[in-house]
């Protein structure tokens, strides 16, 4: 495929992703592979765009207070091991036991996307002179909503961590970013408020991306210029994609994208 | 919005800028200087969160915040121990 077209497709990947709240490597790497590139090359493609997407959304989620740096660093040592782990074992696994592993990953990230609640944390008027943001030496912080301050704290740490491990291993095996297991994770098992957990996954599945990238550098798996060009695409695709989501049912976009990447895991599963 | 947090914010909008105008570059240039401003992108985006993670931790351990700095330094410590197992088992795809 020539730039333009990765351009192209970093394009689509990223918007369809953003829309749906699922990010864009889930749909990239996937498309990559039905197209013919083997997924040993697709995976660190995959994973610029994850490092691009993290960079272009941060900033706006830090100045809204709504990134937690600590959780996110706290949960993101076992993210990084497993991506590390996942992209040194990746090369002695078999292109159709990786191409098996996409599928999977498409389907589950689909399943995400067509079960995902959200913890509703409700706002504490005892709360409403405090500061947007974390708070120094915990694993607490607060952020606002229109009707008042809500105050968080994340529990079940442990497990929650088994859950970043295995996200970071897919995202080490074979590219996607692993942000639809760890929103979850840290929304439904660890009690932080949905918006907090999906900005600080923004943060975490930067690192984890560099994390396993750096691996790929190393064992010469990276093409540089394919994934600039994937790279050109997916930054204004993720801003298409924002925008697209705040003119749209936010769960009919979300349900709507999901079905996509099922279908997308299926033709993964039964192509020859 | 502290002043730290507000340098990081400008820092981080800087760098998304960056990036992008590095991978459009990539598609108007010929070859090899697309190729070296592709790995210039490439660095960009694989060093940037490191070094937010870096940046973090030693701002907490300056304050007394041991437990978290700790994990960050932590945390640099096994993406380093990844590169270092790839350069020693040799092993490419």
């Amino acid at each position: 495929m020539d730039d333009l077209g990765l351009a192209a497709l970093g394009f689509a990947s990223a918007a369809l992703g953003g829309l749906g709240g699922l990010g864009g490597a889930v749909f990239l790497v996937p498309v990559l592979a039905l197209l013919g590139v083997p997924p040993h090359d697709a995976a660190p493609l995959g994973l610029l765009a994850v490092a691009a997407g993290s960079l272009a959304a941060g900033g706006s989620q830090l100045a809204e207070g709504l990134t937690h740096h600590r959780l996110g660093i706290v949960t993101e040592t076992a993210a990084a091991a497993g991506a590390v782990l996942g992209a040194l074992v990746s090369v002695a696994v078999p292109p159709g036991g990786l191409l098996g592993l996409l599928a999977v990953t498409a389907l589950v990230a689909a399943l995400a996307g067509l079960t995902r609640r959200g913890m509703r944390n409700l706002p504490e008027p005892m709360f409403a002179m405090e500061r947007a943001g974390e708070w120094p030496g915990t694993l607490a912080g607060a952020y606002r909503l229109p009707n008042g301050v809500v105050p968080y704290r994340a529990r079940h740490v442990a497990l929650g961590s088994v859950g970043m491990l295995l996200a970071g291993a897919f995202a080490g095996l074979v590219g996607t970013s692993g942000g639809f297991v760890k929103t979850p994770v840290m929304s439904e098992i660890m009690g932080v408020p949905v918006k907090v957990a999906a900005a600080t996954t923004t943060f975490t599945v930067g690192v984890t991306a560099s994390a396993a990238l750096l691996v790929f550098i190393v064992q010469g798996r990276l093409d540089a210029l394919a994934g600039a060009a994937i790279v050109a695409g997916s930054i204004p695709g993720g801003w298409a994609g924002a925008a697209l989501q705040r003119r749209l049912s936010p769960v009919l976009a979300r349900r709507s994208v999901a079905l996509l990447l099922a279908a997308v895991g299926v033709v993964l599963l039964v192509r020859p | 919005v502290s002043d730290e947090t507000a340098a990081l914010v400008r820092a981080l909008r800087l760098t998304g800028a960056a990036v992008f105008v590095l991978a459009v570059l990539t598609l108007t240039l010929p070859a090899e200087p697309a190729r070296s401003v592709a790995l210039a992108m490439a660095g960009l985006l694989v060093g940037t969160p490191l070094a937010r993670v870096g940046a973090l931790g030693l701002v907490w351990l300056r304050r007394g915040d041991r437990p978290f700095g700790l994990a960050a330094l932590a945390l640099l410590g096994i993406v380093l121990a990844g590169a270092v197992a790839a350069a020693v088992t040799g092993l490419t795809a």
